[in-house]
């Protein structure tokens, strides 16, 4: 029987509804430059959680992941002055492309490679419990998400490094392929290369564990 | 490309090309072009991609990190703010933070002394209500307390850093968000501080700028310390500010 994908809401699957038209966001980083208050706080509502994310799935400790989130914020903003406005290169696919976007994530990528950089020794096993939050979800199906979740993300940072940041970047956070591309300083033809290798990667390991043992965390997490 | 990784045929940048494709199709609602039969690899990659950005998206930060952390960010900006609005303090924030290491309680007395202990109120005569009466001695309290509350954490965070101890980061955020709260106090509600609490605010803000600051050589920089820090320097600023206009108030007012 072949695989079947999720219904409804691909694109909410994939991350690619998030976040502001280009306009709003450009004028939003504009009042954000003067210092003004509420823009600051918009546009930090907006990316927090995809920076927090991609923290996560570099160092896996929550706490690591928040305080590295906040780093780079105030990295962020301390820099904003100095951000100019310019557009990525051309994209195949349809989603939007931010530069501001591509720029807080070279900040987040480049701060989290000297993360490890310091402290090679850092990461611990924390759990990622203290860290889902969905209230649409019921405990049981929390409960089985947390698992598998925890699972993959273990998995992708099992991948070689460009596979992985690749894969944080794109389905984790929710960047296009320009922006990864920009973030990376890749081509976006690399991009896609590294993202499909990543997930035959993915595919290929869970494909081994369950033929060796066939967990139950695994098996609900193919049937969702 | 010279990482091995990033080499690739012509076969792999077509498969690649297909499921990135695939990939937008699927963020634009738009139909693939292969049926799950024609393709059942590309669409187990799909399921995964899918799964994995899915479930993703369920990971959040905290919510009390996520309040507390926005409102630092957004305080962060702040000098932007100033920056461009040049305002301009009474004396500039390093000319007036440097000299104060050894003249702070004297400085405190001697403004005191120019400007008597009364309420701030910039406004003719700085009359207040009756009704005004309770909450200005809440908020005298209030002041009071977290002052002392502001001392007590600062001598534990020197202490530890004395001891050559790792600066335990709830400390430094309770001195910033202590900082901020006095501070946004004196500067949304001049009329219910005292001289006495401005100035008794000025002196322990510089004092836990210049300490925060000593300190900081002597640790590795946190976003906490960095925070502590700044919440300290907009806390003398904002009471110079304060003071500031107390005294061109009474040049007014003064036959």
């Amino acid at each position: 029987m072949p695989p079947e994908l999720p219904a409804g809401g691909a694109a909410r699957a994939f991350g690619l509804d998030e976040g502001l038209s280009l306009e709003n966001e450009r004028q939003l980083v504009e009042r954000a430059r003067w210092g003004e208050a509420d823009a600051v706080g918009r546009l930090y509502d907006v990316y927090v959680s995809q920076v927090y994310r991609y923290c996560l799935g570099r160092v896996r400790n929550p706490s690591d992941a928040e305080d590295l989130t906040e780093e780079i914020f105030l990295k962020v903003i301390g820099a904003i002055e100095g951000f100019e406005w310019r557009t990525l290169g051309s994209d195949q696919g349809s989603s939007e492309r931010s530069p501001f976007r591509s720029w807080v994530f070279r900040i987040a990528h480049n701060h989290v490679v000297s993360f490890h950089r310091r402290a090679a020794a850092r990461g611990t096993s924390a759990e990622l419990t203290e860290t889902l939050r969905d209230d649409r979800r019921g405990p049981q199906e929390l409960a089985e998400t947390r698992i598998a979740i925890q699972e993959v993300m273990d998995a992708v940072r099992q991948l070689p490094d460009a596979q992985r940041d690749v894969i944080l970047l794109r389905f984790v956070s929710g960047l296009s392929v320009a922006e990864t591309a920009d973030v990376l300083e890749k081509q976006q033809t690399n991009v896609k290369v590294l993202q499909h290798k990543g997930i035959q990667r993915l595919k290929r390991m869970f494909e081994a564990v369950e033929a060796a043992v066939e967990p139950v965390s695994l098996q609900r997490f193919r049937r969702r | 490309m010279d990482k091995f990784e990033e080499w690739m045929t012509r076969g792999e940048e077509a498969d690649a090309s297909q499921f990135a494709d695939a990939i937008d199709a699927l963020a634009t609602n738009r139909p693939l072009a292969d049926s799950p039969d024609e393709a059942p690899d590309l669409y187990a990659e799909l399921q995964l991609a899918s799964q994995l950005a899915g479930g993703a998206a369920a990971l959040q930060p905290r919510a009390a990190y996520r309040a507390r952390s926005r409102a630092l960010i957004v305080d962060a900006a702040q000098p932007l703010a100033r920056k461009r609005a040049r305002v301009q303090p009474i004396v500039s924030r390093q000319s007036f933070l440097v000299p104060f290491a050894s003249a702070a309680a004297a400085a405190g007395l001697t403004i005191a002394a120019v400007l008597g202990a009364t309420q701030l109120g910039y406004g003719p005569g700085g009359a207040q209500s009756s009704g005004a009466a309770v909450a200005t001695n809440l908020t005298q309290r209030s002041i009071q307390e977290d002052l002392r509350s502001l001392q007590s954490t600062l001598d534990a965070v020197v202490a530890a850093a004395d001891r050559g101890e790792d600066l335990d980061p709830v400390l430094l955020r309770s001195i910033a968000e202590t900082t901020l709260n006095v501070t946004a106090l004196i500067e949304q509600s001049p009329g219910a501080v005292r001289v006495e609490d401005v100035i008794s605010y000025y002196q322990a803000a510089a004092t836990t700028h210049i300490k925060l600051g000593e300190i900081a050589p002597r640790v590795s920089s946190t976003p906490a310390l960095m925070a502590a820090q700044r919440a300290s320097e907009d806390g003398v600023f904002a009471a110079s500010k304060a003071i500031q206009a107390i005294q061109e108030d009474r040049a007014h007012t003064t036959p």
